[in-house]
């Protein structure tokens, strides 16, 4: 057992082996299984480091200004690895849209006060979605409220 | 040959020493939370400090903002935790099977009076209008992240994130309900754009965590896309604030009961969850620092479930129960 500090570096021994896990080894020779969650491949500059302010790039100002599908798009364009991770949640939501009729604001919430606007420039199939959420409510014995 | 560097101190396991399962065990205890974790929006808010200084951070982020933004800390949350691949029959299905209960519980929620929550999160006017207006760009959608650590995450947007081992630890229908209606409290409460609004605002700004967050940032703010995966290395450190937790767990047993499910299945799923730290040992590192613990949280949810003026009903009978059961086992295998 080996007590690691932030920043320590680590020779990368086995990464495929388990998706939670990977073997890695110490500078002093360590050999053991740590989180993959709690590496990073970047140095990361602790309070106090030369050049750990926030820079002026011109993401920060894209982030600044509020996603939107537009500036994704040239996220993705930009950088192959964003452009990647992305087609996983893209998977979800067309999985999502497939099988449960999915869209924008299809799920009909009983609030007087929500200001619903639909984006136009997505399928929007409200009937399918509330048959399906409802169906699971009712299959379920839970339902107690009608759409 | 790769090299990777620590992004916290933590102990690590030898090969020869321990098992795999005893190192699970030890990350497990250090994150082991079911509580949603998007503390990191606040990260992004470091980027773009500066652009609030120069008026050039809306304070009103409409829901497709909100979407875009989830949809971008998912895309980092999926890329420290393997997303489970729904082009996969059985994994679909499930997947289905969660997003069917998001949006149901989602739908059931509408009916929550978000001004009889308590008094866990102070907001003022601003906020509190804020809140009665908020909504989804999309639908609530639930994915499974393939990882034995006991963990959900909850984006602006409406993304839920699962791993394998939270699911694991739920016996049936009822606790998974519990853990999606504890999520879709922070969904729905708005806790993560909170957190980014407050920071733009410069509300944390003096927080250590804040400074610390700002200071991991640095070096990353050239690419939006390393922003994202830059706070997502701390997305998974950092939870919710307490009163968040509690605030979160409110509405989730509120949600679960308008749905037609017995609130007391998010004490349970509580209990689950409390006697699985035990076994594991003490929990450490900052997200037990930021987190109530289970027994502070289940003793909150009693006392809102026995309390007549909250208006918590648990249903006195449940035909529904063998129908659960048999698409719970039909889904799940158990």
């Amino acid at each position: 057992m080996a007590k690691l500090n932030v920043n320590d570096k680590l020779e990368v021994l086995d990464e495929t082996s388990n998706k939670s896990y990977i073997k890695v080894r110490t500078a002093g020779g360590v050999e053991g299984w740590i989180m993959r969650g709690a590496t990073s491949e970047k140095y990361i500059p602790q309070v106090g480091e030369k050049g750990n302010t926030v820079s002026e790039g011109g993401s920060s100002s894209a982030a600044a200004k509020g996603l939107n599908s537009q500036i994704e798009a040239d996220l993705k364009k930009n950088d192959p690895k964003y452009a990647e991770r992305m087609k996983t949640i893209d998977a979800l939501e067309i999985s999502f849209n497939q099988n449960l009729g999915g869209g924008n604001k299809v799920v009909a919430r009983k609030d007087p006060n929500t200001n619903y606007t639909a984006d136009e420039n997505v399928p929007v199939d409200p009937a399918k979605i509330r048959e399906m959420f409802t169906k699971f409510g009712v299959d379920g014995g839970v339902l107690k409220i009608v759409p | 040959m790769k090299y990777l560097r620590m992004l916290e101190a933590a102990i690590l396991c030898a090969v020869f020493t321990l098992s795999l399962g005893a190192c699970g065990i030890l990350a497990a205890a250090a994150r082991g939370d079911i509580s949603g974790v998007v503390q990191g929006i606040a990260e992004l808010s470091a980027a773009v400090i500066e652009e609030v200084g120069k008026g050039n951070v809306p304070k009103e982020f409409t829901p497709e903002n909100e979407y875009f933004i989830g949809r971008g800390v998912s895309a980092a949350i999926v890329d420290k935790y393997p997303a489970a691949d729904v082009s996969q029959t059985t994994t679909e299905k499930q997947v289905i099977y969660l997003n069917q209960m998001g949006c149901y519980i989602y739908a059931a929620s509408g009916e929550i009076d978000k001004l009889k929550l308590g008094n866990h999160v102070s907001r003022d006017d601003e906020e509190m209008d804020r809140l009665k207006r908020f909504t989804l760009h999309k639908d609530v959608h639930v994915g499974i992240l393939e990882t034995d650590e006991v963990m959900a995450y909850s984006t602006p947007g409406g993304f839920i994130w699962i791993s394998r081992g939270s699911i694991a630890l739920c016996e049936n229908e009822d606790q998974l309900a519990a853990i999606i209606a504890h999520e879709l409290g922070h969904v729905v409460m708005n806790h993560g754009m909170d957190a980014y609004r407050k920071a733009t605002e410069g509300k944390i700004t003096d927080s250590p965590v804040f400074k610390k967050v700002t200071s991991d940032l640095g070096p990353v703010v050239g690419n939006f896309a390393q922003l994202v995966g830059g706070f997502a290395d701390n997305l998974v450190l950092n939870g919710y604030g307490k009163d968040q937790e509690f605030e979160a767990d409110n509405f989730g047993a509120r949600a679960l009961a308008t749905a037609g499910y017995d609130p007391k299945s998010l004490v349970s799923m509580l209990k689950r969850l409390e006697a699985y730290e035990k076994a594991q040992g003490e929990k450490e590192g900052n997200f037990a620092k930021n987190h109530p613990e289970p027994e502070d949280r289940i003793e909150e949810i009693n006392k809102i479930i026995k309390d007549p003026k909250s208006g918590i009903k648990t249903p006195t009978s449940d035909p529904g129960k063998v129908a659960r059961e048999k698409r719970f086992k039909e889904v799940w295998g158990r």
